[in-house]
Order: structure tokens, then sequence, then C-alpha cells
């Protein structure tokens, strides 16, 4: 333990007198077959924290089509776990990159099922991480969805995306002139999700994210 | 990320909240407009070309996937395949190179042993992804944290690229190759269609079959090893011929993408730059390297490319001899092989003089009857004959057949003897005489021919009287063309060695009388050995009389 560490486990429990502290999700086991799905719950206010609840489904027992849940594809970003969901009722942390994304998928009224490999997979087990490997291709056929999050608007991401999408339904055979939409494309490419092959959850060791 | 998106079925990209079709985005990057970003960097090319593939193709991905016995795949490529298109990408943990890429095989890794499992190392991940694509009579070395492999097989060449060009938009690439026909000569073009892959094939590249592999590789020729390019293709080649597998070092280098300034590497440079502690001083490195410079050379070979081919075969032999010195036999067949190469392209004079001195030296290292010896021999007289050169060529035939044969020498004798003496050297006869001595009878046709040989005769009869004195039978006819030809050495020799047998005629004394040359020396060589015998008839003075440069001393001697 660092003298951080103890620092901060300090702090904490001066905290645990006043409010009651959330204690970290513990996974449940996985059934073969299954995956874990994640229910996004809606909230008016889009700073409130992110709610959430994560549920056992029978992804081999359902039928040939696809299923009415969407299936995140996104850049781990940054090796800090340093943002914290709620997951029925229980506290848990992801990357600064994961919980924007949610931020901005979470719907005002409407709640949304979701998978994503961070939270939907006990980083912790390796075992269930090797089968839950091998269903990947499936869990992300059967989606009715694939979303891929690139990340906060940043350096005219916003204008590069709106100049793709006229360039898709006009089909223009000039090339583009515009120099500032020029580089903010080729910035938007190069963000990290067109970088990487599979990002997941480096392993951390559970006695650091137990508080 | 692959993954996910070669699984879609319905792609939306999000960022912040602004929010566009997968389709739509991937329809506009292939587009002219957007041709710059490709021009930007071969990196980004390559990703947004691989990606657009993928996210373009969702909507046209059936809904329904049936769910096969236990094994679910997106069957989009051979794992090889997928491999090559992706492994330059970042990934959190490297093993989701391999794994992340199973779901999309169409090949099935799985059944192979290539099952998830984060608890073994990488080097062991590799190992067994790279036995799985290329199949099992391989060795591979990895290591860990480096993604690369050093893949030791045996292989033939089956064709070489002869154009190649990215086509349209997703990273495929057209590719002309030359394949080898059965006899192993390179043939007109044929043209395939081969998927994205993080390195780009290139006009030179070779395509080759590793033994037990089921696909050919592509691979590119540095100094003395191969950069894997593609490691399986779906190219449909011919089978070269049986006997042109060659071993072959082969290097799959995941992080080094386009060895531009780097043709001439050499393997020891690339291995130390990645795997810096990797090389020790190890024994059998240099052999090793010598063996790799001449495996390349034969690679070069079958695809035809002789000047670099023989670039190669120099350096090597050079490495032998430097190793092992000039009389190893290694040293030596090297010698041998690359004098064929001289000889194959017509370079005579570097040709001869490798094989002479080769054969010098195998005569004193082996013997000059060894097979060895014979065989180089053989090969410096098809060159002097392919030169045109039918006397020298003619020359080391007899050397061989004096050497070759053995216990029927005695059978052909006379005749063979007889064809030596009339034409050839010292060179020839004296083999002939220290290898086969006891087995030649000097027959009176044998002296007639040495003695009727004005260039090497006298040479030979000196030889033939000094080593097999006892044996030769001198006749009349031969004394005759001694006196009136040869120099006084020799018909001392004679009378050294055959004075008893030697008939002073006056047809010897005529003849000593009208030999040019000598006449004076050898008359009174015969005077002082034989005075009683020699008679000054008419003959003998008229004979002198004609003998315009020497006669007028020899006319004095006899008078006196």
């Amino acid at each position: 333990m660092s003298r951080w560490d103890h620092l901060f486990l300090r702090q904490h429990s001066r905290m645990t007198l006043t409010i009651p502290v959330k204690n970290p999700y513990c996974y449940a086991h996985l059934s073969p077959g299954d995956i874990r799905l994640l229910r996004l719950m809606p909230d008016k206010d889009e700073n409130a924290r992110v709610q959430c609840q994560l549920f056992d489904y029978p992804l081999h027992e359902s039928d040939d089509g696809t299923q009415l849940y969407e299936a995140l594809s996104y850049a781990w970003g940054g090796s800090e776990k340093d943002h914290r969901v709620s997951v029925d009722q229980y506290s848990l942390r992801v990357t600064a990159n994961l919980h924007a994304a949610l931020l901005h998928l979470r719907g005002r009224f409407l709640e949304r099922i979701i998978w994503i490999d961070a939270i939907c997979i006990n980083q912790d087990d390796k075992e269930e991480q090797g089968q839950q490997v091998q269903c990947m291709a499936e869990i992300y056929s059967r989606a009715s969805r694939v979303i891929i999050w690139l990340g906060e608007p940043a350096a005219g991401s916003d204008e590069a995306l709106e100049a793709i999408r006229v360039a898709a339904d006009k089909t223009p055979t000039e090339p583009l002139a515009n120099e500032p939409i020029k580089q903010s494309i080729l910035a938007l490419l190069q963000r990290p999700w067109f970088e990487r092959v599979w990002v997941r959850e480096q392993t951390l060791n559970g006695n650091e994210i137990c508080y | 990320m692959l993954q996910e998106v070669a699984a879609a079925r319905s792609v939306l990209i999000k960022c912040g909240s602004t929010e566009i079709d997968g389709y739509a985005f991937s329809v506009a990057l292939n587009s002219t407009p957007f041709d710059y970003i490709y021009e930007t960097s071969l990196h980004i090319r390559s990703v947004i070309r691989s990606v657009t593939f993928l996210v373009r193709g969702a909507v046209f991905r059936r809904k329904k996937v049936p769910r096969s016995s236990g094994r679910f795949s997106l069957c989009i490529h051979p794992m090889g395949e997928l491999i090559e298109m992706y492994h330059s990408r970042k990934a959190t943990i490297r093993h989701d190179k391999v794994f992340a890429l199973l779901g999309m095989s169409s090949d099935d890794p799985i059944a192979a042993g290539l099952l998830p499992d984060y608890k073994i190392s990488w080097e062991i991940l590799m190992g067994r992804l790279v036995r799985f694509l290329l199949g099992g009579e391989i060795s591979v070395e990895t290591w860990p944290e480096t993604e690369m492999a050093v893949i030791k097989s045996k292989g033939s060449v089956l064709g070489q690229v002869s154009s190649a060009e990215h086509m349209g938009g997703d990273g495929r690439q057209q590719v002309g190759i030359a394949p080898r026909d059965a006899s192993g000569h390179l043939e007109s073009n044929r043209k395939w269609i081969l998927p994205p892959s993080a390195k780009s094939i290139q006009v030179g590249n070779l395509v080759c079959l590793l033994r037990g592999a089921a696909k050919p590789t592509i691979i590119r020729l540095y100094k003395d090893y191969y950069s894997v390019i593609m490691i399986t293709t779906p190219l449909e080649l011919e089978q070269p011929p049986t006997n042109s597998l060659r071993d072959l070092l082969l290097v799959w280098d995941w992080e080094k993408f386009q060895g531009k300034s780097q043709d001439r590497e050499e393997y020891e440079t690339l291995i130390k730059r990645r795997v810096p502690e990797n090389l020790g001083a190890d024994v059998g490195a240099h052999l090793d390297k010598i063996a790799r410079l001449w495996d390349a050379a034969l690679v070069l070979e079958d695809a035809e490319e002789y000047g670099k081919a023989e670039e190669r075969l120099r350096e090597a032999v050079q490495g032998y001899e430097t190793e092992f010195g000039k009389e190893d036999l290694r040293t030596l067949r090297s010698k041998d092989e690359l004098a064929l190469r001289y000889k194959k392209t017509k370079q005579w004079k570097e040709a001869e003089g490798l094989f002479e001195r080769v054969v010098q030296t195998r005569k004193e290292v082996q013997g000059a009857d060894h097979p060895d010896t014979l065989s180089s021999m053989a090969h410096l007289e098809s060159t002097y004959r392919d030169r045109g050169d039918f006397r020298e060529a003619k020359k080391v035939d007899m050397m061989i057949d004096i050497l070759v044969r053995k216990g029927d020498f005695v059978q052909i004798t006379e005749e063979g003897v007889l064809r030596i003496m009339r034409s050839f050297d010292m060179d020839v006869m004296e083999l002939l005489v220290e290898r086969r001595g006891n087995e030649v009878h000097i027959t009176e046709g044998m002296v007639r021919a040495a003695a009727g040989n004005l260039g090497s005769g006298e040479a030979v009869m000196k030889l033939l009287l000094d080593r097999k004195g006892s044996e030769v039978q001198i006749t009349k006819e031969a004394v005759v063309q001694i006196a009136k030809s040869f120099s006084p050495e020799t018909m001392e020799l004679l009378l050294n060695r055959k004075g008893s047998e030697v008939q002073i005629t006056e047809g010897v004394v005529r003849a000593a009388a009208g030999n040019e040359w000598s006449g004076k020396a050898v008359m009174k060589l015969l005077v002082d050995r034989k005075g009683n015998k020699v008679q000054i008839t008419e003959g003998v003075v008229t004979a002198a009389a004609g003998n315009s440069r020497s006669g007028e001393a020899v006319i004095k001697l006899l008078l006196n």
C-alpha cells in the first residue's frame, strides 16, 4: 500500500461517518451461454450520476435474429478508472471516456439496453473473460445496432462529421477545398478508436478497488 | 473494434451528441473529395480503409445468423489474412491481437488449439499462431513483449510479384504474379486480387509455399533472410518442381512496416535491434550466416535473379574461405558452385580461373583421382568446350581419362597413349607416366608419334626415356627421327638408357648431319660415344651439304 492509499483511506473513513457510501459492485457467477446486459436508466438532468442495472441474458437461447440491445464500441481512453457509476445501488469505476459515452447515450425518458465489455464482463475473472471473448462476435452480431463512440466533441469534430454526411449524400467529385474542415476530418480519423484492435480494461487487483 | 464492426448489422457513429450512420460515413470517405486523407500516410490509409471496408458492409449482412454446433464465427476471412490486415493496430492487451480475430475467422483456429486463454504468455501464443497458420513443419522462435516470430522452414518459390497496385478505396491490392512452370521458369503474368494487409506487396516480392502449409506466403528477401509480407494468401498456384525445396529463414515482424532503406540489412542486425538480449556469441552463427547467404542465392536463382544470386554466392565463398580456410571441402564445393554460375553466364575467364584453382587444390588435398577432383576437372573441361577451346578441353578430357581408367588401361594402351602423344603436352603425358606408368607398354608406334611431334614430342620422348627407359622399344626409324629432329640431350638420354640397343646406321648419321639446329652437337655425341660405328659416306656429306644452318660445322667435325 502506498502512502497515498493511507491518505485516501483516512479521508474515506471520515466520510463514512457522514454519508452512506456505496459498496463496490460484486459480480455473480455467469452461466455458460449467458451474457450480462446493462440497463442505462434515463435522467432529465444530464449531469446526474449515471445509474444502471446489470442483468443476465440467455444469448444462446435467443432466436436467430438481432436482439433488442445495442453494443458499444469505444476506445478505452486513458489508464485511470477514475469515474464512478452506480450499478444496482453499488459502485463501479470506469474510465473517463466510457463515462462520457454513458452520459451522451443516456435518454431523458427512455431506458436503454447496452452491452459494454468493461462493465458486462467481470474483468477480474480470467475464466469468464476467456469464455466471453469467444462470444464477442455473436454479441455484436445479435445487437440491433453497434454504436461507435469516438469521444467528446473537439477540434471541429461536429463540422467534420457534417461534411462527411453531406459528401455521402451528394457524392461530389471535386476535392475538398476547405482547409480547416480537411484538418478537422483528419483529426477525427486519428482519434484513438481507429487505432485500437480491441480495447479492454487492464485487470486491476481486487483489493485496490474495494473501498 | 474490428470484430465489433465486422459483426455489426447496423452501425451508428457518435462523437459527442453528433451522430452519423456508418454506411454514409464509409461511402463518403471512399469518395474523391477525401483522397487527400490517404495521401497523408500509409498508416492512416491502411487504418481507414480497413475500417470503412467493414463498416460499409454492416447493412448488407444477414440479420439472422444460425448458430452452428457450438462455434459462432462471422467467417469473414481466414485467420492469416485477418492477422495481416489488423496486426498493426493497438491493443490494450497484446493477446487480443489474436483472440479478437477468432470470431471473424473462416477457418477454425479454436479447433486447432488457439482457444482464448489470457493466462498463457505472449511468446507462446505467437508461436501457436504461427504454427496454426503455417502448419507443423516449421520451427518458430518468439520473445516476450515482442511482436515478432523467426520461422525456420523449407519451401519452394512459386512465383514472383511483377506488378502491385492498390485498388479503389478498401485497401485491396491487385497483384500480378509470374508463376514458375513445371520446369522452374517464370511464366507470364497472372493477375490476382489480394485482401488488404498492413505491409504493401511490392514488385519483386516472392511467392513461396512452405512445406506443410496450405496456402502460399509472400516474402521479401533482405540480404540473408526474408521478411514476411503476407503470411497466408488466397493464391492458387501450380506446385513447383519437387526438387526445389530451399531452406528459408523468415522474420514475421508486426512492428516493422516498410523496409525502405534496409535493403541490405542482415539478419543479425535486425534481431539485435529488435531483440537485444537475444544474441550472444553463437559458435555456429558464422556458419549459419554463410549457409543463409547460400540459400538466399538459390532462391534468387529460382526467381531468375542471377546477378543478385551471384553476389551472395561470392560473399558465401569468401565467408567459407575466411572461416575454414582455402583447403576446406566446404570452401572448395562452394567455389565449384560459383564457377558453375560463371560458366552458365558465360563469364569464361572467371569460370576457368576458379575451376583451375579448385582442381589444383583438390589434387593437393584430396588426390588427383578423388571423385571430387575428377568432377571439378569435368566442369573445367566442359567450360573450355563451351567457350570453344577444344584443344584445352581435349587435354583435360585426356587427363580425366587417364585418372578414371584403372585396370582396363592396358587394353587400350597403344591407341590411348598415341592419342595423348600426338596432340598433347607435358601435363598430360606426365600424368600418364606418373599415374599409369606400370600399365603402359611403349611401342614403336608411340616413339614414332613422339618423335613426330615437334611441339612437345621431344619432351615427351625424354620423359619416356627417363622414366620408362627399360620398357621403351626403339626402332631404327625412331633413332633416325631423334637424330634428325631433337636436341643432343635427347640423344644423350637415348644413348644412356638404351645404348646397347641403339644401332647407329648410315641413316642415323645422315639424319644427324641433316639436323638443322643441333647437327654438330648430335654428331659429336655420336662420334664420342659410338665413334667406331660412325661412317662418313657420300650420303652423309650430301646431307650435311644440304644443311644450310649447321652443315658446315658438321663437315668440319667429321673431317677432324
